[in-house]
């Protein structure tokens, strides 16, 4: 009667335990990282003399239904997903910045680009000429915007960074308090299930995948190691290693990721650091930012350049040579903040056709000055000696040392202008050079039927430029210029003087002359406003096989393609997170009807087992029944 | 085993699959409302960048449309302006012809002179013409200079030679204008390769016509003099040598042909008279015509300076062919740049209106299209709402009390 009492016993009080589970699944069923739980029986007996008999039920565990293998794949996922979210977010956002169909570069090119078009139609009409000038100040504008709004949402990188780097070591402070208490519940009993604690730990690595990628590692004692891919240490069992941030080498209102290690030495980890928000955001600033500068800062030194060196040969109404029309910064350079001695550098761009439009370092080893591409390691051979008198030339760039350096020392070199610097220098409409520089004119008396081309520009720059020549004939095959010397002439074949360049053509008479001469008073001419309105179209970049349009046209594309496939992984990442989550609840997630059905069941046989205790305790009154 | 589905996941599933439902039709909304299919770049790249281009090209086809428009104005100006010289010029032609009527007396030929002067202003006032901005039309690149100007008696060519190129599409350039200097200033004399002339101190009353050349090439661009020996003969002298290359007898009427030339003498030429043949020179229209009021005003007492009247007005008179000429050569290649511009108008048009229609291709809504689409993703959400709250109001617990 006694076993049926105790097996009876046991029963209720397995069975309240399983209640209890049920209810307490229910209860959590809304709670974050809660995996279901459930309870394991297993049957008692004991040994009467070789006789085994059953002696009720034992509880066996409470188990938590969890799979690390399906939990590790959702952290990846996650890990991939909210690392592409964020860049498709930066994406989008530069993209729409670039490609605005009524802000964006295209049109603020166009825009410009038409005004000069229209200086070409009706080149002295001063109404025009502020209108080319209003036109180039909003084209300078807009890439002042664009840079600002680039910069700006470098800040904004820089600032999530610094928030986001807070929360990591939140996480991190809160994975090892929880190593401590899972440890010391292992301690007191091997066979402890601390489900509570094990969901929360498992659920501070899934939301520091969230922020970035990490690498765990069980100990046998229940703590849990955490690393950044590279290796470097976040959570060794109870201690952590301080996630914090740095100013860059380069730029300082730039910041790097570095762990802190116990003995307080910082550890970069910024190029380490792949997957989650944190990975995100650090490749936008490379991939996006970066990049968009760049090409940014491309496209306006072509347009500089090339715009500039047109507007110098032609002529303006003051009847001077144009001066340069726009103006832009000198290539950026940056030394690195580790550097011992105060060297320094100085950097002209001499050829756009050759610019890569990348970032490169120049370095001193104490004997050799080096340069490469910062990201390839790439070397760049020089030649010059990089004094003033002969500066270091490479890929389109000239580079003086003006101060000695220091060996070991870095300075990077940013090979465009920075497209915010962009300002029109020309700005009083006369000064705008519509006009050809140079007027040619076949004396009205010849005889001969030859006539004179236009003067073409070999060098603006000869002092004697604009000086007067007169061509005379002494003969049909001879002539003098300015009634000095005797020259061969020979129909067609270029004559250049003074910088500029002519042809005669056809038969000549003796007294035939031409004169040429400075075009100081055709206001009406249109030969430079032409000459300007092609540069858009003409190939600047690539050594001549890419022009402003294209280079424009390619940036905007590559763009557009980005953000369109950073959306596509985005989504594929997306729907591999369902599934793995799906997958996920499938093991851990509670069920409220199979929770009913459990209720229902253990309520059922909690009644069957206290009925037990109730038989036995008829049992025992029939019993004194009988021998009352 | 059926596969487990939490509660939690079936609210989930069920709340993301109405989110984005409803999403595609907010998107498909947004194209229904703004009427373009292409929201955002990355909508579809391919498509932006094209688009890009072809507004790129939109933007220049309006502006060659607008150049194109700008040369119209100035080459219907100049069409005009020359138009009117030519009625000028053949109307002092007429004027020479009546000046050259022996019925005319001095007072007579005064009063052709000063018509003639009248004329020479309405010319220079055309030569002066401005276009609709208020530049030059014939000087050149110097289109705020007065082209044409009075000085110390003689009407100067300011200008240059300049010519202006507008484009009008993107391979083709149009001339705009024409320089004065061509036009007006440099008008070959004579028959266009030689001229004639009489000597000045002629005592007879000869009279040389404008003569015409038969071979260029054995003419070789030489200046010949006639010079009479006697009143019937005469010898051809070729001036670069001073030698006699030939000599004649004087017939009234008679071809004398020198070194591939022919001219035709007639009236009476007297011993010692002389009579030129010369390569053609540039001489400026202007300059004709105050020739022509010079030698009409200048009063005549005698046959000899009758002659010499004659003969003058005749080269006048073949200036004013070679001017009517000239100016008709300008006139044609005006036209020819107006039809050129006038096509090239429609071909940009035809170009504006393709590019218009890709554009519209790759950026407009196709209505139809995208109504049929939004009435089906409401459909698909409605259903899923539907389906979400029927499956809501199912739970075990309903039947446990």
């Amino acid at each position: 009667m006694a076993d049926i009492i105790n097996n009876s016993l046991s029963g209720v009080l397995a069975f309240q335990r399983a209640l209890g589970t049920t209810s307490n699944n229910i209860s959590n069923s809304q709670t974050e990282g809660y995996s279901r739980q459930s309870i394991d029986l297993n049957s008692r007996f004991t040994d009467s003399g070789g006789k085994y008999g059953g002696s009720g039920v034992a509880i066996q565990s409470i188990n938590r239904n969890f799979n690390p293998f399906i939990e590790e794949q959702l952290n990846a996922t996650q890990a991939d997903f909210s690392s592409l979210d964020i860049y498709y977010d930066f994406s989008t956002r530069v993209t729409n910045l670039i490609a605005d169909p009524d802000l964006g570069i295209t049109q603020t090119f166009n825009d410009f680009f038409s005004s000069v078009e229209e200086l070409s139609n009706d080149p002295n009409s001063i109404p025009i000429r502020q209108f080319v000038i209003e036109q180039a100040n909003l084209l300078s504008d807009s890439f002042v915007t664009f840079q600002g709004q680039l910069e700006a949402l470098d800040n904004e990188i820089n600032s999530q960074l610094e928030s986001m780097v807070g929360q990591v070591n939140i996480i991190t402070d809160e994975v090892k308090e929880l190593n401590g208490l899972i440890a010391s519940a292992y301690g007191r009993d091997l066979n402890a299930s601390p489900n509570e604690l094990l969901d929360q730990r498992d659920n501070a690595i899934g939301r520091l995948n969230e922020l970035l990628r990490v690498k765990t590692i069980s100990n046998p004692d229940g703590t849990l190691d955490v690393f950044v891919p590279n290796g470097q240490p976040l959570v060794l069992g109870e201690v952590t290693s301080e996630l914090t941030t740095s100013t860059s080498e380069f730029t300082p209102d730039r910041i790097d990721l570095v762990v802190k290690d116990t003995a307080g030495f910082e550890i970069k980890v910024s190029n380490q650091i792949t997957g989650g928000k944190l990975g995100g955001l650090l490749d936008a600033r490379v991939g996006l930012i970066d990049e968009a500068i760049k090409e940014l800062g491309m496209l306006t030194t072509g347009l500089n350049y090339a715009f500039n060196e047109q507007h110098r040969q032609g002529m303006t109404l003051n009847g001077t040579l144009g001066q340069d029309f726009f103006a832009l910064d000198k290539p950026q350079v940056r030394a690195s903040k580790d550097n011992v001695g105060a060297g320094f550098i100085d950097v002209n761009v001499v050829d756009v056709s050759e610019l890569e439009g990348t970032n490169y370092i120049f370095s001193y080893d104490g004997t050799n000055h080096v340069l490469f591409d910062e990201v390839s390691g790439v070397v760049t051979p020089m030649t010059g000696t990089g004094t003033g008198g002969d500066p270091y030339l490479a890929k389109g760039l000239s580079i003086e040392v003006s101060a000695a350096m220091t060996a070991g020392d870095r300075i990077q070199v940013l090979a465009y202008g920075n497209a915010g610097s962009l300002r029109v220098a020309t700005d009083q409409v006369n000064d705008l050079a519509a006009q050809g520089p140079i007027k040619t004119v076949a004396d009205i008396n010849n005889l001969g039927s030859a006539n004179i081309s236009d003067a073409t520009v070999v060098d603006v720059t000869d002092a004697n430029f604009l000086n007067n020549v007169d061509i005379t004939f002494t003969n049909s095959t001879s002539y003098q210029v300015n009634g000095a010397g005797a020259f061969a002439y020979t129909s067609g074949s270029p004559i250049t003087i003074n910088g500029w360049e002519v042809a005669i053509e056809g038969d000549v008479q003796a007294g035939d002359s031409f004169s040429i001469s400075a075009n100081s008073s055709g206001f009406s001419d249109n030969r430079n406003a032409l000459a300007l309105s092609d540069i858009d179209a003409s190939n600047l970049f690539n050594f001549g096989i890419v022009s402003l349009n294209a280079k424009t046209d390619a940036m905007i594309g590559d763009f557009a393609n980005g953000t369109r496939r950073a959306e596509l992984s985005r989504g594929a990442k997306l729907a591999i997170y369902e599934k793995v989550t799906a997958e996920k609840e499938s093991i851990s997630g509670v069920n409220l009807d199979e929770e009913a059905a459990n209720l229902l069941r253990y309520q059922q046989a909690y009644q069957a087992a206290a009925q037990g205790i109730s038989v036995a305790n008829s049992m025992f009154q029939t019993l004194l029944q009988a021998v009352r | 085993m059926a596969f487990r589905v939490s509660t939690n996941q079936l609210f989930a599933q069920n709340l993301q699959s109405i989110m984005r439902q409803q999403q595609q039709s907010i998107e498909t909304q947004q194209q229904l409302s703004t009427g373009k299919k292409l929201i955002r770049p990355d909508d579809d790249p391919l498509a932006a960048v094209r688009l890009l281009g072809i507004e790129r090209n939109l933007d220049k086809i309006q502006q060659y449309q607008r150049n194109a428009d700008a040369a119209n104005m100035r080459l219907n100006l100049e069409e005009e302006a020359l138009q009117s010289s030519i009625n000028v010029v053949q109307r002092v032609r007429d004027l020479a012809l009546q000046g050259i009527n022996g019925a005319n007396d001095n007072s007579s030929r005064l009063l052709i002179a000063q018509e003639v002067e009248q004329q020479l202003k309405n010319l220079l006032q055309l030569a002066n013409s401005k276009d609709g901005n208020g530049d030059y039309l014939f000087s050149g690149f110097q289109g705020e200079t007065k082209p044409f100007v009075l000085n110390a008696g003689k009407i100067d060519y300011q200008g240059d030679q300049g010519q202006r190129l507008i484009k009008v599409s993107a391979t083709l350039m149009l001339e705009d204008s024409d320089s004065g200097d061509a036009v007006f200033m440099a008008i070959e004399q004579g028959n266009g390769k030689f001229f004639t002339e009489a000597g000045a101190t002629n005592t007879g009353t000869g009279l040389i016509d404008e003569g015409v050349i038969k071979d260029p090439v054995l003419w070789g661009q030489e200046a010949f003099t006639i010079q009479f020996t006697s009143d019937t003969t005469y010898d051809v002298i070729q001036d670069s040598t001073a030698a006699v290359i030939s000599s004649g007898t004087y017939n009234e009427g008679s071809l004398i042909s020198i070194n591939g030339t022919e001219v035709t003498l007639t009236g009476e030429p007297r011993n010692a008279d002389t009579f030129h043949i010369k390569p053609s020179r540039s001489e400026s229209i202007f300059d004709t015509m105050q020739s022509l009021q010079n030698t009409l005003q200048d009063p005549k007492s005698n046959d000899v300076e009758i002659a010499d009247m004659i003969n003058k007005i005749n080269h006048s008179i073949s200036s004013f062919d070679r001017t009517i000429e000239t100016f008709n050569e300008f006139r044609t290649s005006v036209g020819i740049r107006l039809n050129e511009a006038e096509r090239q108008k429609e071909a940009n048009i035809n170009a504006d209106y393709d590019l218009q229609g890709l554009q519209s291709d790759l950026k407009d809504v196709d209505y139809a299209e995208a109504i049929t689409q939004f009435n089906r993703q409401l459909v698909a959400l409605q259903a899923a709402q539907q389906s979400f709250t029927k499956m809501q109001g199912i739970s075990l617990f309903n039947y446990i009390n």
